[in-house]
């Protein structure tokens, strides 16, 4: 991820931040599912706070 | 791979006790202080941290209660793609709480506490020697990605 340049995983992940409020969102237990399953995403759209996201069969 | 497993469903050991009065009564009691806990202050030191944590995790990654209901609080506890209310909270709130939360008559399903970033990420991970700020802050591109 960090040869992404998405994140400083040990700076903002580490230890119990990996389950900050930030790095986590409620979400059904099917839903869930796919999203481990990479079958479901979020994108982002131009608008602030609307969100985006995609099943693929 | 599961990242994360996490219900509020309490695993019972032994033998199955005698029904007393309210069957339920037990769970019931654990989820209301659940939401209570969620809609009150959460803990300010380490030992009260530390009760709150969860022995009920079904995966080897134990997220606290505290974390699980932070959660659920801010996302108005509801699953955040379909909009339906998480069944174990709903139970357990009173008609003016329901009403509060805006809750009453929405479809009811089990939710999880799902990681973004999966628990494995930080696993094994040191820091270098000669490590340079080379990473952009993980709030402003996380939350503009994936919370509603």
């Amino acid at each position: 991820m960090e040869s992404f340049g998405i994140i400083d995983v040990l700076a903002e992940l580490d230890g119990a931040n990996i389950h900050r409020l930030s790095n986590a969102l409620t979400l059904d237990v099917g839903v869930h599912a796919a999203f481990d399953g990479l079958k479901l995403w979020f994108e982002e759209v131009p608008v602030s706070n609307i969100k985006r996201f995609s099943f693929s069969p | 791979m599961i990242w994360l497993t996490f219900s509020l469903v309490k695993q019972n050991k032994g033998r199955t006790p005698a029904p007393s009065y309210h069957p339920s009564r037990d769970s019931f009691e654990m989820h209301r202080k659940f939401f209570i806990d969620a809609i009150t202050e959460p803990p300010r030191d380490h030992s009260t941290a530390k009760q709150a944590v969860s022995p009920v995790a079904t995966s080897r990654v134990y997220v606290s209660y505290h974390d699980f209901l932070q959660a659920l609080r801010r996302d108005n506890y509801r699953c955040m793609v379909t909009g339906w209310v998480d069944i174990n909270c709903h139970e357990v709130m009173t008609d003016t709480e329901q009403q509060q939360f805006g809750v009453v008559g929405a479809l009811l399903t089990t939710t999880n506490f799902c990681h973004i970033f999966p628990p494995s990420t930080n696993w094994g991970i040191e820091r270098e020697a000669q490590d340079h700020a080379k990473v952009l802050s993980l709030t402003p591109s996380f939350q503009c990605r994936l919370l509603i």
